[in-house]
């Protein structure tokens, strides 16, 4: 017969009284866990996550004109983040990112209201700051500095 | 030297001895406390990173490593099984 060494037996004995797992066990699993969390706030500070309306870009042509109270979509700074443009009453020109930052819907320009609207969640933005006016957005619309040339206009930069 | 014998008598048969249970239940708790305020760090700063708030998240990053050492240190000097 085989003599049994002492930690065999106490692992013998933790397997007779049904336990495998021992509070130090625990312990060492929360540990991991926390290191875990630690690796994961460490991954969102060095921008693992991409957050839309950020970013540089250069000055890129993004229509050719606008008409009064009439909106138009484009891409800036990238070719992966939608933006809208509305020539408002008063010959303002605005633009801000159309990813709605509840759970990024599209947001749609409603001239009735001359509101920026997301329909996924009524999500209310207002058009002159990118404020929220309603809904469950938690921040407003990142916008985009527009400028206007003779050949047409030009998105030019993101405000912080 | 009752205890004592007590102890070495848990030890040969695998558990704790009811001090020792006590001590890491104790720790097993504080520590689970500590990960429950991780977690609304970890809430804290997505919500900071996609809020333009970078500033935020280095101080919960800063928060977390705290949160990780503490939890660590408290392991280490945990009584042994």
């Amino acid at each position: 017969m085989i003599e049994e060494t002492h930690p065999q037996r106490r692992l013998l004995d933790r397997i007779r009284d049904g336990r495998l797992v021992t509070r130090r066990d625990y312990l060492r699993l929360l540990v991991t866990v926390s290191g875990g969390l630690l690796a994961g706030t460490a991954g969102v500070a060095s921008g693992v996550f991409r957050r839309h309306g950020t970013g540089t870009a250069g000055a890129k042509k993004v229509a050719d004109s606008a008409e009064t109270g009439e909106s138009f979509t484009f891409f800036y700074p990238g070719e992966d983040n939608p933006a809208i443009g509305v020539r408002l009453d008063d010959g303002s020109l605005l633009a801000y990112s159309s990813i709605c930052t509840h759970l990024a819907c599209a947001v749609l320009w409603i001239k009735e209201s001359k509101k920026l609207e997301c329909p996924c969640h009524d999500g209310l933005f207002d058009v002159r700051n990118g404020e929220v006016l309603a809904g469950p957005p938690p921040r407003p619309l990142p916008k985009i500095r527009l400028q206007e040339r003779p050949d047409g206009i030009y998105a030019i930069g993101l405000e912080e | 030297m009752k205890g004592e014998s007590e102890r070495m008598d848990l030890q040969e048969r695998g558990r704790d001895h009811p001090d020792v249970a006590a001590s890491l239940d104790a720790c097993v708790a504080v520590v689970a406390v500590i990960i429950i305020c991780q977690l609304w760090a970890l809430t804290a700063a997505l919500d900071a990173w996609l809020g333009g708030a970078t500033g935020a998240v280095w101080w919960l990053l800063g928060f977390q490593g705290a949160a990780f050492i503490s939890s660590l240190l408290i392991w280490l000097v945990s009584p042994r099984s």
